[in-house]
């Protein structure tokens, strides 16, 4: 017996290409005197071709229109509450590229938002000796001298406000085309502001502001970030305004 | 850079109508096809940070969908083979083109595909219809290349048989072993 047996699975990936060369030049040379051999590998090619021609106009079936719009609404979704996505959409200012690299977050962090607002709008209202209004949904900047730090203030500016400080960072405008400004506030004994606040009209108000944990520290945890970049999101916050385009929107409308 | 890669979410939807084939071939139902693509498409947003960029995303799909399909059928120790065997001609397609006998043919592909066993008509789905590779359909199958080979070949050689191919005379002592 000279001729040398192969096996079916040896044939098989002959037929679809997977054999190392040497094997296949010993195939190969089998099969020009071995017909048994090649009726058994065109049995190979020719079933993998039943296989596709049987299956492959499947990809020509019409996708259902209600499973196109529910995947859709999903990545919508999952757009909508990856901070990756925010990162293509507003250019960072210089002091917010310093953050560690950006992860997956909980949503639980999102439903919190209420509550974090409500009380740091009581912090930014009763600094001016004005009570909490207790309103969930807005609270206006009563405090002469924040509200002035952001009128005229820079971003990438730092300005002390007694034994705070607010550092100024981003201006842009929301899907309204209001003017926005993200800016911290940090104090001495107390965990730092991370705030986004809106000026409508002439009167900023106050979006949100997530307390950082770090008291006094300087700079303000990866967790506050994130939630103040899914909240950018969430307002389809354009990219930050160039240092002449903030100063041309931070001039009051007269 | 973040920039250069392409995230998941923009490749979903074009990439819906192969995950709805491999769905479709892989359960036999369209409807259970339907939100298993649906499903394999949540997990894959919710994952895509998992997903590593320069592999395939056909593959990375294929394997979420297969092992979403695996738990269902874990699940429901029922929905095998006996399901919706109704439906499976329609698997042929309706080729309004193609000449009676073909679309015979055809059918009873499509039959003897539906009528493999599992493990053998999966692995033939990724190599021959889907052209994956051995290695890759190892790897999203999570068996080694020398599984993925046997199950392939007899399940071409199962499928040869009801085609009517003749392959010669047959040196493997598994012919005709559907199981």
């Amino acid at each position: 017996m000279s001729r040398r047996e192969f096996d079916d699975e040896t044939l098989m990936a002959f037929a679809d290409g997977e054999l190392d060369d040497d094997t296949t030049a010993t195939v190969e040379a089998a099969m020009e005197t071995d017909d048994d051999l090649v009726a058994r590998v065109a049995a190979f090619i020719e079933s993998r071709a039943l296989a596709a021609s049987a299956l492959k106009p499947l990809i020509d079936e019409p996708v259902p229109e209600a499973l196109t719009q529910s995947v859709q609404k999903m990545i919508d979704e999952a757009r909508a509450s990856d901070p990756s996505a925010v990162a293509n959409n507003v250019v960072t200012f210089p002091s917010r590229d310093m953050r560690p690299a950006r992860s997956t977050w909980a949503m639980p962090l999102a439903a919190s938002l209420a509550a974090v607002v409500f009380g740091a709008g009581g912090y930014l209202a009763g600094q001016a000796g004005a009570p909490a209004s207790g309103n969930l949904a807005m609270t206006t900047i009563n405090d002469a001298e924040v509200a002035k730090a952001l009128d005229s203030t820079a971003s990438g500016t730092d300005v002390a406000l007694g034994d705070a400080t607010l550092k100024l960072v981003s201006s842009f405008r929301d899907e309204t085309g209001t003017l926005c400004r993200e800016f911290e506030l940090h104090r001495a004994s107390k965990s730092a502001i991370v705030s986004i606040a809106c000026r409508p009209e002439q009167d900023w108000d106050v979006r949100l502001a997530v307390a950082a944990q770090a008291p006094g520290g300087d700079y303000v945890p990866a967790g506050a970030t994130e939630t103040v970049d899914s909240y950018l999101t969430t307002i389809n916050a354009g990219a930050p305004l160039s240092v002449a385009e903030e100063k041309k929107a931070l001039a009051l409308p007269q | 850079m973040k920039g250069d890669e392409v995230q998941v979410s923009d490749r979903l939807i074009a990439f819906l109508p192969n995950l709805r084939r491999f769905a479709i071939s892989l359960c036999r139902s369209r409807d259970l096809a339907d939100d298993l693509v649906q499903a394999a498409c949540e997990r894959a947003l919710a994952s895509q940070d998992r997903f590593e960029q320069g592999t395939r995303f056909d593959a990375w799909m294929f394997r979420i969908l297969r092992n979403l399909w695996i738990d269902h059928v874990r699940r429901a120790k029922t929905a095998g083979p006996q399901q919706d065997i109704d439906e499976t001609p329609d698997i042929a397609g309706s080729g309004g083109e193609r000449d009676a006998e073909a679309r015979l043919t055809l059918k009873s592909v499509a039959v003897a595909i539906d009528e493999l066993p599992d493990d053998q008509r999966e692995v033939l789905l990724l190599v021959c219809v889907e052209d994956l590779s051995y290695k890759e359909a190892a790897e999203i199958l999570s068996i080694p290349i020398g599984t993925v080979m046997s199950r392939l070949s007899r399940a071409r050689k199962n499928l040869a048989d009801a085609a009517g191919i003749n392959s010669g005379t047959d040196r493997s002592p598994e012919k005709g072993g559907n199981k």
